[in-house]
């Protein structure tokens, strides 16, 4: 019998739709057939295996590295399949046989009966993540069994049939097939050619009316056809070019860094049914920029909760709502036997928490100072308005200070005197003043307190508290509210961002760390991330409202009071979280993929980092036109920056970001301009 | 608006990724950049690039698949072969 390759599927199909037609039996390879792989070779599927059994080891007390783990695995398998090889023309090896023996060899008299099960999960989830089905093969195969074919799967594999089930049964078309022969069952593998003998004799197949397909030359195309069996072989260009393009890219992560981090997005790229047209750019920019930014920003805090011994997490609202998807994603893959901290989200924003701040040590000069960083305050109502003050107590001992209400706190305003800056620092410093702030914040102190405490807030001598950025003050004002007490645990905050534009108090208590981008490091790419502050902000927002305090309801429960959305800046925020809600669902479909492709090539955020910083510069300060068009929000909306326009700012320089389609055309030195002028600006730090 | 497809026909990321790579790799010759890890390197970049934007070179290459795995191992083996004469002799 002859038999024929292919080097298209479409050619394949129709040449098998032909053969068909008078073969009541059709057989087909598994993999790189039905399935095709992500990566380029299947034994790299091991090393996540050898690093996991390595771990196992280690919680056991056995000190076992990864690469000895392989070694051993590799010795044992290569002794079964000598052994099958005495008496069988196949060396074959069957899975459950030699995992059991190399953790017998590794464990000795610590073997657990229930660790080869962990370990055969573990291996089968992983071949899982980096299988795809072949959509149009498995169409086909489905159309052939309504027509009344009999459908057999059989594979040259170490794995038996049980296990193959379990894989083509998350494929989606286990129903569709009457059986799965594995050579790791019988050790008559197609390569022979007995596992065609065996899979007559067994299920009682004719070869006249038998049809094989498959992708290996000499198993699937010449052996059957030794056997009178009808055989199609494929040999696709397109995984030939898919493959060589992730091989390099593997190939060069080892000698080049740079490349580590583009090998783990070649790996996290859709294939077949995956790959769909139709998605919106949104979709598109989260799954490609955002995705591996976030996803490496949370394996970072993960690795940094580890090192520390940090069992606690809280992200903090409203972008934790996002992280904390990412978190429940990411980390129990790329850390799958690690002790992961406890998370829960934490319902704070800088509205809720200054008032409270100010409970215990009053209004200091530097959270004052924070209220003048945006320009849209300008006065003492602004102060009332953050710290959730009533102004009308204070208006005497402002007079007393030759100050009023409305004085212009704010340089960017007309009438703005530093003399009454000065006056402003001096009735921080009364006493009487302090005394007024405290009694007038002690209640929301009290029910800050109280929901911390109903979140276990105060149960953990240490907790890991997850921002987006950039200042800290979240942090910053929730430390400032229950520092006065005994048992507050020591604060360890994690922000995607630290610009630390005013200094962070930090003590060994209360500290934050930036994990792509810190001040405190000079990291020219990193700081590229500044031009994009809101966009992450908006890209990993809560649906719901922002939070603007906390309120003891008569039974001396904590109720949250959320902003009101019916006015004009809420419905125009719902519009914004509505418009970003395709970005959202790729940056959560993209991570997924991230953490496998981490786990698989088993880099580190530290490992990442070069491509992470490419990925910043290229995508925030050298961003395509098109890329600004598409991606920029819609509406941004921020309690805490004022409403007040500055009368001094005409010379307000606008953003990269903030130009026009039309300017970011026509100037095509913009980007380099603005990028020189950060260059100076991180010189000056 | 536009029919995106996450992974386009070259097997690149978004929209022309090695194009952007190289374009980010020569500015960064002129003007520092931040820490790339050492960067692409230029032959990694070229092979990339030509691998990404030749899947016509596959489509043709793949018919004489088997005649050219043979000829670049027998490339293989004698590379090899004159790398060690050459560590022996010195």
């Amino acid at each position: 019998m002859k038999w024929k390759k292919y080097y298209s599927l479409p050619a394949l199909l129709r040449a098998g739709n032909k053969a068909a037609r008078h073969c009541p039996v059709i057989s087909f390879d598994l993999f790189d057939t039905l399935l095709i792989r992500r990566i380029h070779d299947p034994d790299m599927v091991k090393l996540p295996v050898a690093r996991y059994i390595s771990e196992l080891a280690r919680h056991e007390g056995v000190v076992c590295p990864w690469y000895r783990v392989q070694e051993i695995r590799d010795t044992v398998e290569q002794e079964h399949r000598q052994r099958t090889g005495e008496q069988w023309p196949d060396h074959e090896a069957c899975y459950p046989r030699f995992m059991g023996e190399t953790l017998e060899r590794i464990f000795g008299s610590r073997l657990d009966g229930r660790l080869l099960d962990e370990v055969t999960t573990f291996e089968l989830g992983m071949e899982q993540r980096m299988l795809v089905p072949r959509v149009q093969l498995i169409a086909w195969l489905c159309d052939l069994k309504k027509q009344g074919k009999r459908i057999f799967v059989l594979s040259d594999v170490y794995l038996p049939a049980g296990h193959l089930e379990e894989l083509i049964r998350v494929a989606g078309f286990l129903d569709q097939v009457e059986a799965v022969v594995s050579s790791a069952d019988s050790f008559q593998a197609k390569a022979s050619g007995l596992g065609y003998d065996f899979a007559a004799d067994r299920f009682g197949l004719e070869p006249a009316g038998w049809l094989h397909i498959g992708d290996n030359p000499i198993s699937d195309g010449l052996r059957p056809a030794q056997k009178g069996i009808r055989a199609l072989v494929i040999r696709d260009a397109r995984e030939k070019h898919r493959k060589a393009l992730i091989k390099r890219y593997v190939n060069y992560s080892h000698g080049k860094p740079f490349w580590r981090g583009r090998a783990v997005q070649q790996l996290m790229l859709p294939l077949e049914a995956e790959n769909q047209g139709g998605c919106s750019p949104l979709y598109t920019y989260g799954y490609n920029v955002l995705a591996p930014l976030l996803g490496a920003f949370i394996q970072g805090i993960a690795e940094q909760c580890l090192t520390n011994g940090l069992n606690r997490l809280y992200f903090f609202s409203r972008e934790g709502w996002l992280l904390e998807k990412i978190w429940n994603v990411v980390a129990p893959v790329v850390f799958p036997l690690a002790d992961l901290p406890q998370v829960s989200y934490l319902y704070v924003s800088r509205m809720a928490l200054a008032g409270a701040s100010c409970a215990h040590q009053g209004l200091t000069r530097t959270n004052a100072d924070i209220v003048f960083l945006p320009a849209g305050n300008r006065d003492f109502r602004d102060v009332c308005r953050i710290f959730s003050l009533d102004p009308d107590p204070l208006r005497s001992l402002l007079a007393h200070h030759q100050l009023a209400l409305d004085t212009p706190l704010n340089p960017g305003y007309t009438g703005f005197e530093p003399q009454k800056r000065l006056y402003f620092y001096g009735l921080l410093d009364d006493p009487e003043f302090q005394e007024e702030i405290r009694c007038q914040c002690a209640a929301a102190g009290h029910a800050l307190e109280s929901y911390l405490e109903q979140e276990d807030f105060f149960a953990h001598r240490s907790v890991a508290l997850v921002d987006i950025g950039w200042l800290g003050t979240i942090q910053r004002f929730l430390f400032d509210a229950i520092k006065h007490r005994s048992d507050v645990p020591s604060c360890q905050g994690f922000l995607l961002a630290a610009t630390r534009g005013i200094e962070y108090p930090t003590t060994l208590n209360n500290r934050i760390d930036g994990i792509l981008y810190d001040r405190n490091r000079f990291d020219l790419a990193g700081s590229s991330i500044l031009h994009v502050r809101d966009l992450f902000e908006e890209a990993c927002r809560a649906p719901h409202p922002t939070l603007n305090g906390y309120r003891l309801d008569d039974s001396g429960q904590c109720r949250l009071i959320f902003r009101d959305r019916q006015d004009a800046a809420g419905r125009a925020e719902e519009v914004q979280n509505r418009y970003y809600q395709p970005m959202q669902k790729g940056i959560l479909d993209g991570v997924a993929r991230y953490a496998s492709a981490v786990q698989l090539l088993g880099h580190s955020t530290a490992d990442l980092k070069p491509w992470l910083n490419y990925l910043m510069v290229s995508r925030f300060a050298f961003p395509k036109t098109r890329e600004v068009e598409e991606v920029s929000y819609r509406h941004h909306l921020d309690d805490f920056h004022g409403g007040h326009t500055p009368d001094q700012g005409g010379k307000t320089m606008l953003d990269l970001w903030q130009y026009s389609a039309g300017q970011l055309r026509r100037s095509p030195f913009l980007r380099l301009r603005f990028f020189l002028s950060s260059i100076r600006q991180r010189l000056k730090e | 608006m536009p029919d995106n497809v996450l992974t386009e026909q070259k097997f690149d990321m978004g929209r022309g990724e090695s194009g952007r790579i190289m374009r980010l790799a020569a500015l960064n010759k002129i003007v520092p950049m931040g820490n790339f890890g050492g960067g692409p390197g230029f032959r990694c970049l070229l092979v990339l690039f030509v691998l990404h934007h030749g899947s016509l070179l596959f489509r043709l290459l793949i018919v004489h698949e088997d005649r050219l795995t043979m000829l670049y191992q027998r490339l293989r083996k004698n590379v090899a072969h004159v790398v060690r004469t050459r560590r022996g002799q010195s």
